[in-house]
């Protein structure tokens, strides 16, 4: 079998799961070899060859299926420059380097899979610019690859009202997966707990810098304060307020917590200073799909539906009765969120004090 | 400061779009056309900078006919001149291909920043600027909130999932901004008026030096086999608030094992 690039993204200093998830994709075409970007430069004294990335994470890259694991450690940068470790252009020439090495007669065919996260797009831009490659998006699915057909994808298309099978018509192709469909393969291969454990081949590479990969310097970087509450992409109930709300989420949180689920909000709120950009709900915030989408005081734009209508159950409360949000509710109430909601955490209280759960 | 902006002209994403066979492009109509509501966020950047700075704008599109609209648009918004390339060659351009002729274009106008949307609103792959950048040799900032300059190098913050960020370039650089920057300016009688006087230039492939066999469906790295449109969601159950809305909404979470 030939090999499967996937480009491993550590956004908290630890491979993501959305990584691991195209780890287990990548098995579908051949054997996934995982690249990773070190933190330690390698002219900071080399001591294992896995320097910089934590045991517990080549771990996850084993069980995940990588028959071999690429270590890239910049040369030449060290953290006190102020260089951004996770640029694209960093992980671009970790990649060119890890894939020019390898070219063989061979290997026919270069793949190389990556997230659709910002920086995962940023590099396969790039990526596919230097390889000569076919390069697509927004892909949910690989398909069998047949004797001459080149690599066959489906993709979603125009807010997802489309799904497209793209073919690359190139030899080398640049796979963007969209993350919460790569982190949804991860959940469920966590569930039935298949692992492919195999023994992983780790592989140290110098990586020297092209460019002006030093002309981005970080001037500051402040983490997020974590909630107390799920995280969105992770949470089987949430919540989300919309303008509606008038900036007061009081009866959002309260219903988030009477349920055990996590807040969101629509881009209106997220603008208007009410939430955090991570809440935002949608095509320009995260895609989600718990098994409750709850949407308050939002009206249902196209641009808002793209990014929860693949919720199992969605559930709409709104003053207008002919908001677009009702258009794909399974259950809606016409009505005033800062009534409806509060009454319905109180009968939840006493449905659950009543079955006693 | 030399800015351009890069602007896509798109079909409104609040109407109904469709692909259309044998090749699955985009159904296009004239009236439906507008400016990527993302790229305004782009021009508005461009501009603030162009204005602190006693810069230019220079808007420029890539597309048939009707995308002259994209850049009559920024240029009522303040723009100073704006580029069309147009050419019957183009039509079925990839990403690679789209990147090829912008980054001529961007060469021949030799500004200090670029600056475009975080992706269009059609086919939305955001990656025509990191291509541009790869080919140029620029650093890219991507998907940022704000953009500030002193003159000499650029700053810029913007939002992840994970924090917040400020970074720093020199320039030339390009930028791509988020729908969490500023407000885009509507136009004012005024600057109406004031653009029917400014120029667009209109370019094609050879002012640009880019063979015709570089662009176009069949230089095209992917296509298309089918698409299909899928099943919308339809309504279910909705009542109105009469004093017990939330007791019904709760039974509703009972009766779905949602409790
Ligand atoms: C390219 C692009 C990308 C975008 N990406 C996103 C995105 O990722 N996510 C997103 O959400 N939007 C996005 N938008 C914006 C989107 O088009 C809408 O503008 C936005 O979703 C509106 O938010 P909203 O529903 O909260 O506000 P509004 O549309 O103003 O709706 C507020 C609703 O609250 C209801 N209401 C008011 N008071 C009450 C009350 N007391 N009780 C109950 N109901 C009440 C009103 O009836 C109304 O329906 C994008 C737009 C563009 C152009
Ligand atoms: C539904 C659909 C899906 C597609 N999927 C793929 C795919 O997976 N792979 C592929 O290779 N091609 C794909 N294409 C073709 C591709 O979209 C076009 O080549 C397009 O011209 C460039 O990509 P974009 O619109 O995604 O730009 P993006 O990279 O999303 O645009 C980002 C920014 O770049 C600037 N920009 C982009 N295009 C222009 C322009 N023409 N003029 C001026 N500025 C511009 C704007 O500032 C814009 O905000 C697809 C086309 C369609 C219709």
């Amino acid at each position: 079998m030939s090999s499967v690039y996937v480009l491993i993204d550590r956004p908290h200093g630890e491979v993501s799961e959305a990584a691991l998830g195209l780890l287990t994709l990548a098995g579908q075409w051949g054997d996934p070899v995982a690249i990773v970007l070190s933190e330690r430069a390698s002219d900071e004294g080399c001591d294992r060859d896995s320097a910089g990335i934590e045991p517990s994470e080549m771990v996850a890259l084993s069980r995940a299926g990588a028959v071999e694991i690429i270590v890239a450690r910049p040369v030449g940068v060290s953290p006190e420059s102020g260089c951004v470790v996770h640029s694209g252009e960093l992980m671009t020439d970790a990649a060119t380097a890890a894939l020019s090495e390898r070219r063989t007669a061979a290997e026919l065919a270069d793949v190389v899979l990556a997230s659709g996260t910002p920086e995962g797009r940023e590099i396969a831009g790039r990526l596919a610019v230097r390889l000569k490659a076919a390069v697509i998006t927004d892909v949910v699915a690989l398909l069998p690859v047949t004797s001459d057909s080149g690599f066959r994808v489906k993709k979603t298309a125009l807010a997802d009202a489309f799904e497209v099978i793209v073919r690359s018509t190139r030899r080398a192709a640049v796979i963007v997966v969209a993350p919460e469909v790569a982190s949804a393969v991860w959940a469920k291969t966590c569930e039935t707990a298949v692992f492919r454990d195999v023994v992983p081949r780790v592989r140290p590479l110098k990586c020297p810098l092209r460019m002006g990969t030093s002309a981005i310097r970080v001037v500051e970087r402040r983490a997020r304060d974590m909630s107390e509450r799920p995280d969105l992409s992770k949470a089987k109930v949430v919540v989300a307020g919309g303008r509606g709300t008038r900036g007061d989420f009081t009866s959002i949180e309260a219903l988030a917590d009477a349920l055990g689920g996590a807040t969101a909000a629509s881009w209106a709120a997220v603008s208007a200073g009410w939430c955090s950009a991570d809440r935002q709900v949608g095509q320009t915030g995260q895609r989600v799909s718990p098994r409750l989408y709850v949407a308050a005081g939002i009206s249902g734009s196209v641009h808002h539906r793209v990014g929860m209508q693949d919720s199992q159950v969605v559930v709409a409360v709104n003053k207008d009765p002919d908001a677009p949000i009702f258009g794909i509710a399974d259950f809606g109430i016409v009505g005033d969120l800062f009534t409806v909601l509060p009454q319905a955490v109180e009968e939840i209280a006493r449905i659950r004090g009543r079955i006693g759960t | 400061m030399k800015v351009v902006v890069l602007v896509k002209c798109v079909p409104d994403s609040q109407l109904a779009r469709s692909l259309v066979a044998p090749k699955w492009n985009m159904k296009r109509c004239d009236v439906s056309e507008i400016v990527s509501e993302l790229d305004e966020y782009a021009l508005e950047e461009a501009l603030r900078l162009a204005e602190t700075h006693s810069g230019s704008v220079t808007a420029v599109t890539v597309g048939p006919a009707r995308a002259v609209k994209a850049v009559e648009t920024a240029l009522q918004r303040g723009a100073e001149s704006g580029v069309h390339i147009m050419d019957d060659a183009l039509a079925g351009s990839d990403v690679v291909a789209t990147a090829v002729v912008l980054s001529a274009a961007v060469r021949r106008l030799c500004p200090d920043v670029v600056i475009a949307g975080m992706a269009s609103t059609d086919s939305g792959t955001s990656l025509v600027p990191s291509m541009i950048a790869e080919m140029l040799g620029w650093p890219l900032l991507g998907c940022v909130d704000e953009v500030l300059t002193d003159g000499s190098v650029l700053r810029v913050r913007r939002e992840r999932d994970h924090g917040l960020e400020v970074l720093e370039a020199s320039m030339p650089v390009i930028v791509t901004v988020t729908d969490r920057a500023s407000e885009p300016r509507f136009p004012s009688f005024r600057t109406i008026l004031a653009a029917k006087r400014k120029t667009i230039h209109s370019w094609s492939l050879s002012d640009l030096g880019i063979c015709s066999s570089e662009v176009g469906w069949d230089a095209a790295r992917t296509s298309v086999e089918s698409a299909v449109e899928r099943p919308s969601r339809g309504a279910g159950h909705i009542e109105k608030d009469e004093g017990h809305g939330g007791i019904r909404l709760a039974e509703f979470l009972l009766e779905r094992n949602l409790l």
